[in-house]
């Protein structure tokens, strides 16, 4: 008897035992969704899609008080702070002076939407419930991000370390990798993006937007034209911004106030501003007339030497350049984005990307590469839209030089431009070694990497600090 | 020779009517699909025999029928008509007989091809006592309890004979082949008095009766456990039981209430004194750094959630959740057992690390048909124990504050000096919370029953209102049913039970007490014409404070548990069981703020919060039990398997913009409508489980536990684990040598257990990489990002539990003191870890080696101190002192909690300034830098280097019962030491500042250069360096003070009318009673209450009530 008690008591564990581990597998909650769901329709994996665009415009990416075109032109020599500006980080970026325990946010936004590329990148690969037509278009959109996310942490960090996956045990102790094996991978991604992209500007569902607020395959070959110049792959950007020039799509509209509103035709990426009554987060920090002024929250004053540096009759003095006058002081500031806050549908939208820089950087390949005629056509076509008389300059280095302040005028305030020109040019200790003792500190060639955040070089001891903020 | 030999032989001596079901164990066993069953022997003498109840003399024709093999009687007193079972395929006869003949007082001997069937020899060299010889005699012993019905498994145990045994199904148990005598018979079963009787047997067939009467002392009083039950005597784990009627003395609506001050070890913290407040519930400290810290909560068997999803209830205070005991009717609970160590808990496994609280609700019993009712009414006010400024003094105030800043008060800054009434005195308190609460509360129920059948059915109603100004009321209806039953042999028994409660809850949105801090010369709230006054206030105030009194929450929640235990015995000693329950608590809400109750000056528009929740599980534990009964060993094995779902889900609409307060709570009427959180979670759990529990003649007690279980809380990657438990248990009292040398005491045991147990309160889903909706939509259409990174090895929190304790009873029990000494160790914490920004995130929901240690003893002292017939006084103390420790964290310094732990300290840890209060000269709150020197202003981040503990040092109660014949009197009191929030702190601003009275402490300033006083300078300017240190000092020591009390928690006062008078009125019983909760509170604390420590929220009431219970 004792046997058989033996034997029901082992019958039921084994009955009941085999039951348990099904049972308690649940699914997700409806309320949200995983990354194994996510990229199962083609609707939840645009939404992803979109998830990083809306990340994109509200992070530093889409601009802002901490945004990328705010804290690179102060970090340079674009901006003037407020002497009553209340912001910690804005005041030690003007100074030069940026701590890693008060990092600026580039790092961890870039990073976080790397994340979201490469995810996006992960799911729709071993994905069977999505498309093979959207699925192209969102992975070259994804890698088309990945590679505009690490074009900017090469140029404001340095080697960064090189992550494309999403797996956190392993991305947790990566240590830096060097510019140059990164600029492969960005080149590589865009390449494939090309290859992947629509040549269409398209919606949410794959039809044909009139907004270009997702990338195509100009907006990848328009990204491949400025790294290659970068690069001093000159040949090669000059071919990829060539490609986009000739793309009928893209007209530089005579109208100077019309190359920042939402229906462009200059516009080669822009990000679509939220219709919460707002318009550009740019625009919401630069316009001082909207707040009276200048003020602790609103601190970007224009340079002097951008307001006073135009040569006369340029029309983007008038048209891309406000001030506003307080107690007998002028304040100049960017009027590039002439909206803030309206309460309507917005009008104008982030522009990361449009074809005048495209323009420049063919003219400046091609004066690289001795085509001094090219080069100064394509520098003219700037000028002559911006009501200026044609280029004086003659020889490859005064052609150089103009194109390289013809930079610095047409795209002011934009996406850092002129902070990576100076790195990239080597002339950033001369020019800042004049400028931050006019801002009031003092500047060490270290201080044009940006520090990298004090928490990733303690939590991942792989990450070295960048030189002058151990 | 071996004990065990000679107690199998004695036992053998008891005659058990064996009742095999073959045919029934063989069904179970193909169910199983795992048997199989071979015998062995010679096959010339195979014999086939399934026999029930046959006489022996017939047995024996069969099996010479079979084998040819004959059978003789050997000796007289041998009965051929002795019946017996046999159950035989293909056996020998050697098998054949050893089975049928065990347990007869007769053997045999096979010489050939003959039977001889002979009387059992007695064991060599043991002692026939005198008076005891085998004879021709048999006792029959029925125990039966209280309502007489019979018990079966008790156990009776007669020393002459040796013999233990344990009664059957039916209460009986036969002892046979004994001579006449008198024998001493002890009988004893859980839950009851341990009886002992002289029986003398005269007749053949003596047949007596033995009643045994509910147990008296804690030491035999039925503890409910997991699954299962047993005594303090017995037990191996710490287990605290609080009785019905300790619960039923206390009027209140929600039982965690009443078990305050009474269990060692649990710390019970209430949230306020309005109508369904939240209780912070906490067993031996807090174990988990960021995640649930609540017990695990179980009535009847299924389990109970600890906390609403969301709530908008003001008496939660901001952002919190009501509490779900609040809706179940303490009148309807039998018992509550607070399970704490490992012994006790790890059967629960990864749900048991807070312990666990058990409650079973009432159960019929058999008997007459009886009606109860109960009625009582009652009446509650708010302490009125802190002082407030009065006019004259708070006008003192702002006028020395002005003076202090050097500043002229302007109708801009000092209205209320230059505008307002200077001569008017309100008392706030009286005017918000000086009210009479209300109780009324009626319970009825009938209960009866055969042996077979028993039932309880019960309905109550009660109401309170509040203190606060307005006819604000919570209202309760409820109803328990109890259905018991058995077969008629006793193998299927079913249990099955319903609660059920509705709640109606009619309160102001916020808790008026905050409204307290108006200046003693405010303005009437009430214009002449009964319209709220808003141009008076308007002066200070964006509002009337009396606003509240239009903004109205109501609830409605609905809770239903139900629950059906089935079990059905397949064998003598085994029983299968499965426990079925469901829960569904739905909670439906709004809270309005309409266009009246604000400001017309802002043109205000109104809104309403609707918020609805709904919690329902299901569970589902079958369960088999086995006991081997082996000599004085009892071997006690359970197994069983759990599967449990709890589907949560909620959502909080808000509607916007309303223009008519007529259709605020109509959310399609609203223009603009937000859902603030949408909540829809499942949570599955199984697991399997197993107990073997040993006991040696109740001397030695060994229990293990063990659990597998599964959560879909838990990552892949450790979707299962293993929790388990070792107890053991000396009773030394039965020890020789102990009963010999310690002749006072009556009962003494040693105890210890490990193990470990989990927490898995971390949230639902919590491993996923969930994606969320953006904000914002993209392209017109929403977006999705990750909110989290994917973490496949996210886990339980693991809680290891030690335990030593003793139990000791002197004089007959009379004393009683039990000590624990517990440390224990929980590990594994999921804390949001660092994680460089590279990974897309900065932090990682993980489970980290970071390691929290809860120590302490806790002492429990039981005591009679006098028992005469007429009066009874009994004693109940309680003593708890712990301490919590933050061992290990490893990654501290770079988390986002650097500042909120220090490794070495309590988890609650305060890191504070260090003031040397009010400096003489400079009248002005001074403190010292981290090293020391005296500085105005100490550095946030370097300087606080105090550190407050505000956990409870120690804890406890005191019972006192008296009983004189039919007059009951109980009080229990509460005390606590513990540091807590300062009241001259709570405020935001400092004494002196526009708009704010002060509580009266703040008279005590300093005025003068010298002066040596603890409040500092009046200011009422925010540029001010007193400001400034002000706002130092609240996040100085100065914050914290002693917050220890002593409350007289509980008097029961009752008087149950003399039989005599009640049979006249054809009633069984009369009560009349008068209870009283939370009547004085003792405490050097100058806030308005030591437990709440707030000057916002509504202290715990004092509440008297009378009523009279009878039954009829």
């Amino acid at each position: 008897m004792k046997k058989s008690v033996i034997y029901i008591l082992f019958g039921w564990l084994l009955l009941s035992g085999g039951s348990c581990k099904k049972f308690s597998e649940v699914p997700p909650p409806s309320t949200s969704l995983t990354g194994a769901t996510v990229y199962s329709s083609n609707a939840t994996a645009s939404a992803a899609i979109n998830g990083i665009y809306a990340t994109m415009l509200t992070n530093s990416v889409g601009g802002g008080t901490h945004g990328i075109s705010g804290l690179l032109g102060l970090s340079g020599d674009e901006f003037d702070l407020y002497s009553n500006a209340t912001d910690m980080l804005l005041s030690q970026a003007y100074v030069n002076a940026l701590l890693s325990t008060n990092a600026p946010p580039m790092w961890d936004d870039l990073y976080n939407i790397i994340y979201q590329a490469n995810s996006a990148i992960e799911g729709l690969t071993k994905s069977q419930g999505v498309t093979a037509e959207m699925r192209s278009q969102l992975v070259g959109e994804s890698e088309f991000i990945r590679a505009f996310c690490y074009f900017y942490l090469v140029n404001l960090y340095g080697d960064v370390p090189l992550v494309i996956t999403t797996n956190y045990q392993e991305n947790e102790t990566v240590s830096r990798t060097p510019q140059q094996k990164v600029y492969q991978q960005i080149v590589l991604d865009l390449l494939d993006a090309q290859a992947k992209l629509s040549a269409n500007y398209l919606s949410f569902n794959g039809s044909v937007s009139t907004e270009r607020a997702r990338p195509n395959k100009a907006a990848a070959t328009a990204l491949l034209a400025r790294v290659y110049l970068f690069t001093d792959s000159l040949s090669s950007a000059e071919v990829e911004a060539t490609e986009v020039i000739n793309n009928s799509a893209f007209v530089l509209d005579s109208n100077l106030n019309n190359v920042f509103v939402s229906t462009s035709q200059e516009a080669i990426w822009q990000l679509e501003s939220p219709n919460s009554g707002g318009n550009t987060p740019d625009g919401a920090t630069f316009l001082l007339n909207m707040f009276g002024g200048p003020g602790g929250y609103y601190p970007y004053l224009l340079a002097d030497s951008i307001v006073f540096g135009f040569e006369p009759g340029d029309l983007r003095r008038v048209n891309w350049i406000d001030s506003i006058q307080v107690g007998g002081t002028t304040y100049y500031f960017p009027y590039k984005y002439k909206l803030n806050y309206t309460g309507q549908p917005p009008t104008e939208y982030p522009t990361v990307l449009r074809l005048a820089e495209q323009y420049l950087i063919r003219a400046e390949a091609e004066a690289q590469l001795g085509d001094l005629n090219g080069a100064a056509s394509d520098l003219n076509t700037i000028r002559k839209r911006a009501g200026l008389d044609m280029t004086a300059a003659t020889s490859q280095q005064q052609l150089i030089e103009a194109i390289m302040r013809e930079r610095r005028y047409e795209l002011f305030t934009e996406y850092g431009h002129r902070w990576l020109d100076l790195k990239r040019t080597g002339k950033v200790d001369s020019v800042m070694t004049v400028v931050t003792p006019a801002k009031g500190g003092h500047w060490q060639t270290t201080d044009q990497w940006y520090p990298i955040p004090i928490s990733d070089v303690q939590s991942d001891s792989k990450i070295q600090q960048n030189q002058g903020y151990q | 020779m071996n004990v065990k030999a000679d107690c199998r032989r004695k036992l053998l001596a008891v005659g058990i009517t064996k009742t095999l079901r073959i045919m029934r164990l063989t069904a179970i066993l193909l169910l199983v699909g795992s048997l199989t069953v071979s015998a062995h022997g010679r096959a010339q003498e195979r014999v086939t025999l399934h026999l029930k109840g046959a006489l022996l003399k017939t047995v024996l024709d069969k099996i010479q029928e079979q084998t040819g093999y004959d059978y003789v009687f050997s000796g007289k007193e041998i009965q051929p008509d002795m019946k017996l079972n046999v159950d035989v395929q293909n056996a020998t006869i050697q098998q054949t007989l050893d089975d049928c003949l065990k347990g007869l007082p007769v053997t045999y001997e096979v010489t050939g091809k003959i039977i001889k069937i002979i009387n059992r020899p007695l064991a060599p060299g043991s002692q026939m006592p005198d008076g005891a010889a085998p004879g021709p005699y048999s006792l029959v012993v029925y125990v039966v309890g209280e309502q007489g019905f019979r018990l079966a498994g008790a156990t009776i145990n007669i020393a002459a004979l040796k013999v233990e045994g344990v009664t059957d199904d039916q209460g009986m148990l036969e002892v046979k082949n004994i001579a006449a005598g008198t024998y001493r018979v002890e009988v004893s079963f859980v839950g009851y008095q341990r009886a002992e009787e002289q029986i003398d047997v005269k007749e053949m067939r003596q047949v007596v009766t033995i009643g045994l009467k509910p147990a008296t002392t804690h030491l035999d009083e039925v503890q409910v456990i997991a699954y299962g039950q047993t005594t303090q005597r017995l037990s191996t784990g710490d287990v605290t039981k609080v009785n019905s009627g300790d619960i039923e003395q206390q009027p209140v609506t929600n039982s965690l209430a009443a078990l305050e001050g009474r269990v060692p070890g649990m710390f019970i913290t209430q949230g306020s004194g309005m109508p369904g407040s939240p209780y912070v519930v906490q067993i031996r400290g807090l174990n988990s750094l960021f995640n649930g810290n609540d017990p695990f909560y179980v009535i009847d068997g299924v389990p109970y959630s600890s906390e609403l999803l969301q709530s908008a209830n003001p008496a939660s205070g901001n952002g919190g959740y009501g509490s779900p005991l609040n809706f179940l009717n303490p009148a309807d609970i039998e018992s509550i057992s607070i399970l704490k160590d490992a012994d006790a808990t790890a059967i629960y496994g990864s749900r048991a690390a807070n312990g666990a609280i058990l409650i079973t609700t009432k159960k019929g019993v058999a008997g007459n048909v009886r009606l109860n009712i109960n009625v009582s009414g009652g009446v509650g006010r708010a302490p009125m124990k802190m002082n407030w400024l009065n006019t004259s003094q708070y006008l003192t105030m702002r006028n020395e504050a002005f003076a202090n800043d050097s500043m002229q008060p302007s109708q801009g800054n000092a209205p209320d000096l230059l505008v307002w009434d200077t001569t008017r005195f309100t008392d706030w308190r009286k005017y918000f919370m000086g009210g009479t609460a209300m109780y009324n509360d009626i319970q009825g129920s009938i209960s009866g029953g055969n042996t077979n059948t028993q039932y309880l059915i019960g309905g109550a109603y009660h109401k309170e209102s509040t203190v606060f100004p307005g006819s604000w009321y919570d209202k309760k209806g409820s109803f328990h049913f109890n259905v018991t039953s058995s077969s008629n042999d006793g193998r299927f028994k079913s249990i099955i039970t319903g609660n059920y409660n509705l709640d109606l809850s009619s309160l102001p949105t916020t808790d008026p007490t905050y409204s307290l801090r108006l200046p003693p010369d405010a303005p009437p709230i009430y214009n002449n014409d009964g319209s709220l006054n808003y141009s008076g206030y308007a002066l200070v105030y964006a509002n009337n404070p009396a606003t509240y009194s239009l903004r109205h929450y109501s609830a409605h929640t609905n809770n239903l548990i139900a629950n059906g235990i089935f079990s059905y015995t397949i064998l003598k000693n085994l029983d299968a069981k499965v426990n079925v329950g469901y829960t569904d608590l739905q909670l439906d809400e709004t809270s309005t703020l309409p266009i009246a109750s604000q400001n017309p000056a802002y043109n205000p528009t109104g809104s309403c919060v609707f918020v609805n929740n709904n919690i329902h599980s299901w569970i589902a534990e079958p369960q088999i039990a086995y006991q081997v009964l082996y000599g004085l060993s009892k071997v006690n094995v359970l197994t069983g398997g759990t599967f449990n779902s709890i589907v949560s889900k909620g959502q909080d609409l808000s509607g916007y913009n309303y223009t008519s307060d007529g259709l605020l709570t109509d959310l399609q009427a609203a223009p603009l409508i937000i859902a603030q959180s949408i909540t829809n979670s499942n949570y599955k759990y199984s697991a399997l489980f197993g107990r073997l529990n040993y006991n040696f003649d109740d001397k030695y007690l060994v229990d293990l536990n063990l659990r597998r279980d599964g959560s879909s809380r838990f990552g892949p990657n450790n979707e299962f684990h293993d929790f388990g438990s070792i107890g053991a248990a000396w009773v030394f009292s039965k020890a020789k040598f102990v009963r010999n040398l310690l002749k006072f005491l009556s009962f003494g045991k040693i105890k210890t257990s490990f193990g470990t147990t989990g927490n898995d309160q971390i949230g639902d889903y919590k491993y996923y990489d969930l994606f969320n909706t953006t904000y914002y939509p993209y392209q017109g259409q929403i977006g999705l990002t990750p909110s989290n990174l994917y973490n496949p090895n996210l886990s339980w929190e693991s809680t290891k539990k030690t335990e030593g304790a003793m139990s000791l009873g002197l004089f007959e029990n009379r004393l009683l003191l039990d000590w624990s000494y517990f440390v224990n160790r929980s590990s594994n914490e999921l804390i949001l870890s660092t994680v460089p920004g590279v990974t897309g995130f900065s932090y990682v929901t993980e489970n980290l080696p970071a390691t929290v240690q809860n120590s302490g003893w806790e002492g429990v002292l039981n005591t009679i101190n006098i028992k005469s017939k007429n009066f009874t006084w009994r004693s109940s103390f309680n003593i708890t002192e712990a301490k919590n420790t933050l061992k290990t964290y490893p990654g501290l310094e770079t988390s986002p909690f650097v500042n909120v732990f220090v490794v070495g300290q309590p988890v609650t840890i305060k890191k504070v300034f260090r003031s040397t209060g009010v400096d003489p000269t400079a009248g002005v709150y001074s403190f010292l830098d981290s090293k020391g020197a005296k500085t105005n202003s100490p550095a946030y981040a370097t300087d606080r280097v105090g550190l407050v503990n505000t956990d409870p040092k120690f804890y406890g109660g005191l019972q006192n019962s008296f009983i004189y014949k039919g007059i009951q009197l109980d009080f229990l009191f509460q005390f606590i030491k513990q540091t807590g929030v300062n009241p001259q702190f709570q405020e935001s601003t400092a004494p002196g500042f526009l708009g704010y009275n002060t509580p009266a402490v703040a008279l005590d300033r300093w005025e003068k250069s010298g002066d040596t006083k603890p409040v500092e300078k009046y200011t009422q300017n925010y540029g001010s360096f007193a400001w400034t240190a002000y706002t130092n000092a609240q996040m100085s020591n100065l914050n914290y003070t002693d917050a220890s009390f002593i409350r007289l928690k509980n008097v029961s006062l009752s008087w149950e009318l003399p039989k005599r008078l009640v049979t006249r009125i054809h009633v069984q019983n009369v009560k009349v009673y008068v209870h009283g909760q939370n009547l004085w509170t003792i405490a050097k604390y100058k806030g308005m209450d030591p437990e709440t420590q707030s000057l916002s929220t509504l202290p715990p009431l004092k509440i008297l009530v009378g009523g009279i219970q009878f039954s009829i």
